[in-house]
């Protein structure tokens, strides 16, 4: 009777959680902060899984994954609409500059370290290692836009300069993470597409993204104004999922192919009616990711906790000083506060969809291991996001 | 033309990717699920788009779309791609058992109570005898070497599982077409009250066909855990609908998600707990979640205030769920089984067509209903689904010297009533003037 027992505590577990995250109870920001991410979704996704009441098995997981696809291609396309070029161009060029120097600083930083420490805990090929530092120094990198977006709402940060600024960082670090992480897995690709001289890497990456660009545009064609609502769903999931799936039959990224494709799709005609509905669904999809992702942990060993705490810890130190340094060499904004890494500590769903896409892409022991310390870290950052935020905020006077 | 061109372009990415590339290198297979889910979304459409413009429902087109590129033709959805994704599929199936549950209103079956219950007996007793007498009468190759007894209760069983109906076709063409009428309610209610009422009324038609061939076991044992089950199924049912109206009035945020998850945890616990009394009480007990899904939507529309709501959450994301659940049936039909038995599976057709038709005439005309409603009713409940094929395939178990190849030839004929079915169930929504169109 576990499951029974177990499913009715959940289905309890999720009404409460769901309540807490949207009736406006007075909780400490912290905690509201918390369930306003949603992040107590990945703890009932962990409650489902094997190692709690086992609701959601190794069979189940095999079952759902064309959702599990169809939620990280979501969150991908979703992304990849946002980069609208007119609107991109609005921002000055320091903001590039500012975005790609943090961000890459993060990725510097925490490569070696983290290779170190995978070396040190799991012991895998250095292959295997090399592609987990990679990962894990690449959703370092990132931080959460949708906890930015809570934060100006929660504490009336109307037209904040500050946070204005920290939003168009957080694009510019995710879409580094996912051409990064997209790069590294063309490389796993080992087999060619044409026997002629060419790198096999360059041979997939040029394959993989004519076809996002082929498929962006027949997507294009067929949303026309007067299609219907109920048709443009289809549409959406079809050609999410279709894109996903090729990405993982060919072992390549499902972020890369799908942010790629609505980076197109951003700057064609149907952008406005496709987001519209890609936003309707937004939450509840990744929801099915949090829970998903939560429910693929099987075990838990001292290694990992070490992991996770060493993950946590070198992040936090990356972020702030790479902050510093970034406030040090771009002066634009001209106020920018020295210590503004604070500001970037929630990771977010980006970080929980490159994570689950290298787990599909590469099933194992490490994939997990990367899996657990990423989801572990989003927690506990989202913590101590909502305690540094408002600090960052008082010192910088805003 | 867009959507032509757009077509002809994913068939020809769909076979460059598994015919073209993929015999030379060595990919990922355990994605081939995800690929076909989203390719039988996308061509599955936009086939409909073309049956459409031939004033042909759209779900005939899913079918199609899933026989053409299922692995019985083209196998560009391999066997093992379609099923992995029966899981979904029986998500969806129970999603469109909420739904049909939902459409059903107590004001407006009660108003129509008279013409409902005669056309629900009557019906299935002239089909039941009809079909009985009528096939066992034929002279036919197929029940040579059979004993009299032995012709009788196959051809009882016939009978019984020509009664069964898809509620879930039913309501994806009413969906579809928009229509609504007294003939549609009336329509709508029979075909789903026939369907769940069939299953015990098989298991009796089973008990008596083994005492009748004097096959020894624990009927009244498996008759009483089947009873006792559709009881539970029920029961569960209306739990189900107060947790489902409780989180509508309260929570309200995200229903499609919850509805989803809700059904999915409904499945998952009816087959545990199916298993569990199976295991430790040794007797079978099938919860059944179709049944529960039903009797949900049902007891929400009727008993609470949050009816309304569920069939518009429902509505918003019933398009893909439909494309995709009859894209699915399609591809998992193994039309290879027509090539052998399409002319016992026509006879089959033929006398269920006639004998609905003129069962339905009789129980319309009683309840007081108009000539053309009355006759037109029979074409309406042609359809068959998931439940046919579950009790067709039932017979293989329970009766293995013939019931192999009693369940074959059933199952062929189900094939061609489903897909002949909501073309003629259009025909008539079409002909009373209740679609949209009118």
């Amino acid at each position: 009777m576990k499951v029974v027992t177990g499913s009715l505590l959940l289905i309890l577990l999720a009404f409460l959680g769901s309540y807490w995250s949207f009736a406006r109870i007075k909780l400490p920001l912290a905690a509201r902060h918390f369930f306003l991410t949603g992040t107590e979704f990945i703890i009932v996704g962990f409650l489902l899984g094997p190692l709690a009441i086992n609701l959601i098995d190794n069979n189940t997981m095999n079952d759902l994954q064309p959702l599990l696809t169809l939620a990280l291609g979501w969150t991908g396309f979703l992304f990849g609409l946002q980069i609208h070029l007119p609107l991109i161009r609005k921002f000055p060029p320091q903001y590039w500059k500012a975005g790609l120097l943090q961000a890459s600083l993060v990725i510097l930083l925490l490569l070696f370290p983290f290779y170190y420490l995978l070396e040190t805990l799991t012991g895998s090929g250095q292959i295997s290692q090399l592609c987990g530092a990679i990962l894990l120094a690449a959703t370092a990198s990132c931080t959460a836009q949708s906890s930015l977006a809570i934060f100006e709402k929660e504490l009336h940060l109307t037209r904040n300069r500050l946070m204005e600024f920290l939003r168009f960082l957080s694009g510019v670090d995710a879409t580094l993470a996912i051409i990064i992480t997209g790069i590294m897995a063309f490389f796993s690709v080992r087999n060619p597409i044409f026997d002629v001289a060419v790198p096999t890497w360059i041979q997939w990456f040029l394959f993989v993204t004519v076809l996002s660009i082929v498929l962006a545009f027949l997507m294009d064609l067929l949303i026309q104004p007067n299609t219907k609502q109920s048709e443009l769903m289809v549409f959406i999931i079809g050609f999410v999922v279709f894109a996903s799936g090729i990405a993982m039959y060919f072992n390549t990224s499902v972020l890369y192919m799908t942010t790629l494709m609505g980076a197109i799709i951003a700057n064609c005609d149907s952008a406005k009616r496709i987001y519209a509905v890609l936003s309707i669904l937004e939450k509840p999809i990744y929801i099915v990711l949090l829970l998903l992702a939560g429910s693929m942990i099987p075990m838990i060993t001292f290694e990992m906790i070490t992991l996770v705490f060493a993950y946590t810890l070198l992040r936090f130190i990356a972020k702030i000083s790479a902050g510093y340094t970034t406030s040090r060499y771009i002066k634009y904004p001209r106020n920018l506060p020295p210590f503004f890494g604070f500001g970037l500590i929630s990771q977010g769903g980006i970080t929980v969809s490159l994570a689950l896409a290298y787990r599909l892409v590469e099933p194992g022991m490490l994939s997990t291991i990367l899996l657990f310390t990423v989801l572990s870290a989003i927690i506990i950052n989202e913590i101590l996001a909502a305690v540094f935020m408002p600090r960052l905020l008082r010192v910088s006077d805003q | 033309m867009n959507r032509i061109f757009v077509l002809v372009m994913f068939l020809t990415i769909m076979f460059v990717i598994q015919f073209g590339i993929s015999e030379q290198l060595f990919f990922s297979i355990s994605a081939l699920p995800t690929l076909s889910f989203g390719f039988i979304l996308l061509v599955g459409y936009l086939l409909s788009d073309v049956f459409y413009k031939m004033r042909l429902p759209r779900i005939t087109a899913y079918l199609i779309a899933g026989i053409i590129f299922g692995p019985y033709f083209a196998n560009l959805l391999t066997d093992s791609a379609v099923a992995n994704l029966r899981f979904i599929d029986d998500l969806a199936l129970n999603f469109i058992a909420l739904a049909a549950g939902g459409e059903l209103r107590i004001r407006k079956v009660i108003s129509r109570l008279k013409p409902i219950l005669l056309l629900i007996t009557i019906g299935s007793v002239v089909i039941f005898i009809g079909v009985t007498i009528t096939l066992s009468s034929l002279n036919i190759d197929f029940f040579k070497d059979r004993t009299w007894q032995e012709i009788i209760v196959m051809c009882s069983l016939c009978g019984i599982i020509a009664i069964a109906r898809s509620p879930s076709s039913a309501i994806a063409i009413i969906s579809e077409t928009r229509a609504s009428g007294k003939f549609t309610d009336t329509v709508l209610s029979v075909t789903v009250v026939t369907d769940v009422i069939i299953i015990p009324l098989f298991a009796i038609a089973a008990s008596f066909a083994k005492i009748a061939l004097h096959q020894t076991g624990q009927q009244t044992s498996n008759l009483t855990g089947l009873f006792s089950a559709l009881g539970s199924s029920i029961l569960a049912g209306i739990i189900l609908g107060w947790i489902i109206s409780l989180y509508f009035k309260y929570i309200g945020r995200e229903r499609v998600f919850f509805i989803l998850a809700i059904i999915f945890i409904t499945a998952k616990m009816s087959h545990f707990i199916s298993d569990f009394i199976e295991i430790n009480f040794r007797t079978v007990f099938e919860l059944e979640p179709m049944v529960i899904c039903m009797t949900a939507g049902f007891v929400i529309q009727n008993l609470y205030d949050e009816g309304n709501a569920l069939i518009h959450a429902i509505d918003r994301s019933a398009l893909p769920v439909y494309v995709l659940f009859f894209s699915l049936t399609g591809a998992a039909l193994n039309i290879n089984i027509l090539k052998d038995t399409w002319h016992i599976a026509i006879i089959i057709v033929f006398l269920r067509l006639v004998y609905i038709s003129i069962g339905s005439f009789i129980g319309g005309r009683l309840g007081n209903d108009p000539v053309k409603h009355s006759s037109l009713y029979g074409l309406s409940f042609i359809t068959q689904a998931g439940v046919s094929f579950g009790l067709a395939k039932i017979l293989q178990r329970e009766f293995p010297e013939w019931g192999s190849s009693l369940t074959t030839v059933l199952i062929a004929s189900i094939i061609i009533n489903q897909i002949i079915g909501p073309v003629l169930m259009k025909f008539s929504l079409d002909a009373v003037r209740e679609t949209h169109h009118h």
